[in-house]
């Protein structure tokens, strides 16, 4: 079981890394949500954000995204770096053409306009040319959004409302994809579907991601790293297969249960115990 | 070193006045407001001649119509700071006052001849029940609509007055030639009126300050915070508006008669959208759900127009042009600072200058442990 | 029956005026959320624009006056945002209001002050013959004003949905936050809001100029009349609104026709509150779903 790795404040980035998260903490008035957050995603790495319901993987993902004013909250300290480039202080618009897409937790894909029109708004803050390539591209990871192309996004199901949002993020020609609970309210099967497409991305585009996921199976399962956040605080990390090893992230987070005693005697004795020593 | 106020008995903590200081200051705002008028009447300050600009070109007219504004305010106020329904119907109920004033009030050959006092309750009795009745779509309208149900209200409520002018009384407006008595005792100078007003001041105030301190009261500021919580608690929700809108109203409709009445006169052209917006700047600039800040501002919105044209005659030393300009564009003067105030309040101190106020006192209560 | 016939096209032509203020104050509420009670006076503000540009005072040719006046309409829309709208991001809902009240108080005051109190003629350059078809007079104005309007709300629909600004318009009116989240600059979305919808004012002001020879305060209470109007089509809603702004001018029509010409600004608004009462977000609104 590894302790937390200490952050390297003021350390020159290593040249693989992508996204630096140094020590950030995140308030909403006067309550904390996150605690000193550090966390690395590598140039085409796959890094997973897991944890229970409140631990602030969304803060954390809001924090990236320059969207914490929209809810109330603000970053007190620490860096968030892209490249090497501080992006903490950069307004939301910017941050997106920076590099930086988000596929937001619940889809908030915009009802009354179409798949097409859904996907080119995704383009609005592109730097680079090439919004019709990227919207072939798209089109040709989603067939079945080139289906219905011109309805109106309202009537997609969950599963196509999450690949619009994916293909909304990827017009952004982003070079960080930040997924918030992908697979939330998704029948297994269509989420299995959608990690594949994702997997295509990486392979064909390259595209870093950070997933933020209450799912660790299906996460774990898809990225090269992973980060435990609870209340605030980054309490475990790991290289995939070592963290699906580790036994308290099977019983907290795999449900797997690996003790012969299984009853509400044993949970409770669970939770008094002291999980991370 | 005092550090607080500790009251030890509940009873003392109900009442008004808490502390030997506040009764203090009490004490002198009493007596400054009882002999206002002979200062200003007069132009003199114990003896000494004041000169027109050092009341700031006050007159009592202008006094008095202060006096009776402020009442309105607090009636607005009473709905729009307290009870969080916004209002913009103001100068109509002020219309509806003056059309029961000229019934009642013995204007037209052939109609009742009541008393003055029985005229305003009258009024207010009138307005009450049309506050009730607006009081009641407010149940399933919120916010911005309520706003455009009112301003439909302004000009109903208008049209209807101008209706009833010009059917018995022409385009000229309704006269009021009876002078005011109150039981036998005639209002026929600007003294009399002005401790008439005052007494109204007075009276609405401490009514609408007693209202918010019991039950009644703080379920109207429950209403305005969160009406659904409010429900939850067991207030009922639709009475506390209602309620709040017959209040409110009552105010300003007997507000309305007493206006007509001071004026001697009420034509259509005083009515105005305007004016129901200059209600509405005093209670913001002086601080929604605020007593002090309804006085305020309403000392505000007579002092403001005066100040500028005091000035202006002081500046014209340095150039002559300005006293004309002020002069002739002063209404309009005074209506951009208020506009510009309004902005400046809800940017900077949404409280308004009562909470400004309330802030700065705090500041020196806890100095030196501010900031 | 010649009588109604006229009387709908004359409130057909005046309420389509009704509809473009109302279109721009529907755009800007859909963008910025913030209901701007000042939209009539900005309409009145372009018409008295345009006599200062006009024949009057510089001298300027009809038509060239009418485009530079609806061009000012551009900065002042800009400069009403930066003043009025941006301060106020993130405030509630009312005091917004407030804010707009207090500008309607600046923006009428500025505009006494400026040109005066007194009615300000302008000779329009517009057609004003007035020709009969099978008994009916109809004002080959009223036809003009209806071609006009149609006009600038099928330019701005072609605007609305072909645009990449317009769709950012649309999409930052539709939901905000995965507006900002998708790269759109939201700021710049709230001027172009505020700028197309203040130069719909001047236009609709400029109209007005044009159709009453004059132009005097009263335009102010006349702009109110677009507040019955959103109300009527819906405050959220484009066609609403235009619709909207149709039906306040013809019923404006028919109460000033039929019964009495001082009550047709006034009775109007009965019709706004039978319909916050009986369907208060409209004809073509949604029904709101609060969260609690």
């Amino acid at each position: 079981m590894s302790a937390r790795v200490a952050a390297d404040a003021g350390a020159a980035p290593a040249p693989s890394e992508l996204l630096a998260v140094e020590n950030v903490e995140v308030v909403y008035g006067v309550s904390l949500a996150l605690r000193g957050v550090s966390f690395v995603v590598p140039e085409h790495g796959a890094v997973a954000l897991l944890g229970p319901n409140g631990a602030g993987k969304t803060s954390t993902i809001r924090a990236i995204s320059g969207l914490l004013d929209v809810h109330g909250g603000s970053i007190r300290d620490g860096d968030i770096r892209l490249h090497g480039r501080s992006i903490r202080r950069l307004r939301a618009d910017r941050i997106v053409s920076s590099g930086v897409a988000q596929v937001p937790e619940g889809r908030l894909v915009f009802a009354h306009l179409t798949v097409e029109e859904n996907l080119r708004v995704g383009a609005s803050a592109r730097k680079t040319p090439g919004v019709g390539d990227s919207l072939d591209q798209v089109y040709d990871l989603f067939p079945r959004l080139a289906e219905r192309r011109r309805q109106q996004a309202g009537w997609l199901s969950g599963g196509e409302q999450q690949m619009l949002a994916i293909g909304r993020a990827l017009m952004a020609a982003p070079r960080l994809l930040l997924l918030d609970e992908v697979s939330l309210g998704l029948a297994p099967r269509v989420i299995e579907d959608i990690f594949e497409r994702l997997g295509e991305v990486r392979r064909e585009l390259g595209t870093a991601m950070l997933l933020v996921e209450q799912n660790a199976r299906v996460a774990l399962g898809f990225v090269d790293y992973g980060y435990i956040l609870e209340s605030g605080r980054i309490v475990l990390e790991g290289e995939s297969a070592d963290l699906r090893a580790n036994d308290v992230v099977q019983q907290s987070y795999l449900g797997i249960r690996t003790d012969a005693t299984a009853g509400f005697a044993h949970v409770k004795r669970y939770r008094r115990r002291k999980r991370w020593p | 070193m005092t550090t607080a106020t500790y009251e030890t008995r509940y009873r003392r903590q109900q009442r008004l006045i808490r502390t030997r200081a506040s009764a203090v200051w009490a004490a002198v705002l009493t007596a400054v407001v009882l002999y206002l008028p002979w200062v200003v009447f007069h132009h003199s300050l114990l003896g000494a001649h004041l000169t027109k600009h050092m009341l700031l070109n006050m007159n009592m007219t202008q006094l008095n119509v202060m006096l009776i504004v402020l009442v309105g305010a607090v009636g607005l106020n009473l709905l729009t700071g307290y009870t969080g329904l916004i209002s913009i119907g103001n100068a109509g109920f002020f219309a509806l006052g003056a059309i029961v004033a000229a019934t009642l009030g013995g204007t037209h050959p052939g109609w009742p001849d009541v008393p003055f006092p029985v005229v305003v309750l009258a009024a207010g009795a009138a307005g009450a029940a049309a506050g009730a009745v607006v009081g009641l779509p407010s149940l399933r309208i919120r916010g911005i609509y309520l706003l455009l149900a009112t301003l439909s209200l302004h000009f109903l409520m208008v049209w209807l007055f101008l209706k009833f002018q010009t059917t018995y009384f022409g385009f000229g407006g309704i006269q009021f030639l009876k002078p005011a008595s109150l039981f036998g005792y005639a209002l026929n100078t600007d003294i009399r009126w002005y401790y008439f007003l005052l007494g109204c001041a007075a009276v609405a105030l401490l009514l609408t300050k007693n209202l918010l301190r019991t039950r009644q009261g703080r379920a109207f500021v429950a209403v305005r915070d969160h009406p659904i919580a409010a429900s939850m608690a067991g207030i009922n929700v639709p009475r506390i508006r209602v309620t709040s809108f017959a209040v409110s109203s009552f105010m300003i409709t007997a507000m309305g008669a007493v206006y007509a009445w001071y004026l001697g006169a009420a034509s259509q052209d005083n009515y105005t959208l305007l004016l129901a917006i200059q209600f509405i700047a005093i209670i913001v600039i002086g601080g929604e759900g605020s007593l002090v800040g309804t006085v305020l501002g309403a000392l505000l919105w007579q002092l403001i127009p005066n100040a500028l044209l005091a000035f202006s005659e002081m500046a014209s030393g340095i150039s002559p042009g300005i006293r004309h300009t002020v002069a002739t564009w002063q209404t309009q003067i005074a209506n951009i600072i208020f506009g510009v105030l309004i902005l400046l309040v809800i940017v900077f101190s949404p409280s308004g200058l009562a909470g400004l106020w309330a802030k700065v006192k705090r500041t020196f209560v806890n100095w030196p442990y501010t900031g | 029956m010649t009588k109604l016939i006229q009387l709908l096209i004359i409130g057909i032509a005046t309420g389509s005026i009704y509809g473009l203020i109302a279109l721009g104050f529907v755009l800007v509420y859909k963008a910025t959320r913030v209901f701007n009670f000042a939209q009539g006076d900005l309409m009145m503000l372009g018409a008295y624009m345009l006599t200062t540009l006009a024949a009057h005072s510089l001298g300027l040719p009809a038509w060239l006056a009418i485009v530079l006046a609806v061009a000012t309409g551009a900065p002042i829309g800009l400069a009403f945002q930066y003043v009025f709208a941006r301060p106020l991001i993130g405030q509630p809902f009312l005091p917004v209001v407030m804010a707009t009240i207090g500008a309607s108080l600046i923006i009428q005051a500025v505009v006494l002050i400026a040109w005066g109190p007194l009615d300000i003629s302008y000779s329009t350059q517009f057609p004003q013959d007035v020709f009969r078809v099978s008994g009916v007079r109809i004002s080959s104005f009223d036809l003009v004003t209806i071609a006009i309007a149609a006009g600038c709300v099928a330019l701005f629909a072609l605007f609305f949905r072909l645009t990449t600004i317009g769709l950012q318009m649309r999409a930052a009116a539709e939901h905000n936050e995965a507006a900002i989240l998708s790269g759109i600059n939201v700021h710049r979305v709230s001027l172009v809001s505020w700028g197309i919808g203040t130069l719909l004012a001047f236009v609709a002001g400029i109209i007005l100029a044009n159709a009453q020879g004059a132009v005097s305060f009263s335009l102010s209470g006349l702009g109110l009349l677009a507040f019955p109007a959103v109300v009527i089509g819906g405050l959220e809603s484009v066609p609403g609104a235009v619709v909207g702004g149709v039906i306040v001018g013809v019923l404006q029509a028919l109460i000033g026709g039929y019964y009495d010409p001082l009550a047709q600004n006034s009775l109007v608004y009965a019709a706004l509150l039978l319909m916050l009462l009986v369907r208060p977000y409209g004809l073509f609104g949604q029904r709101e779903i609060r969260r609690v």
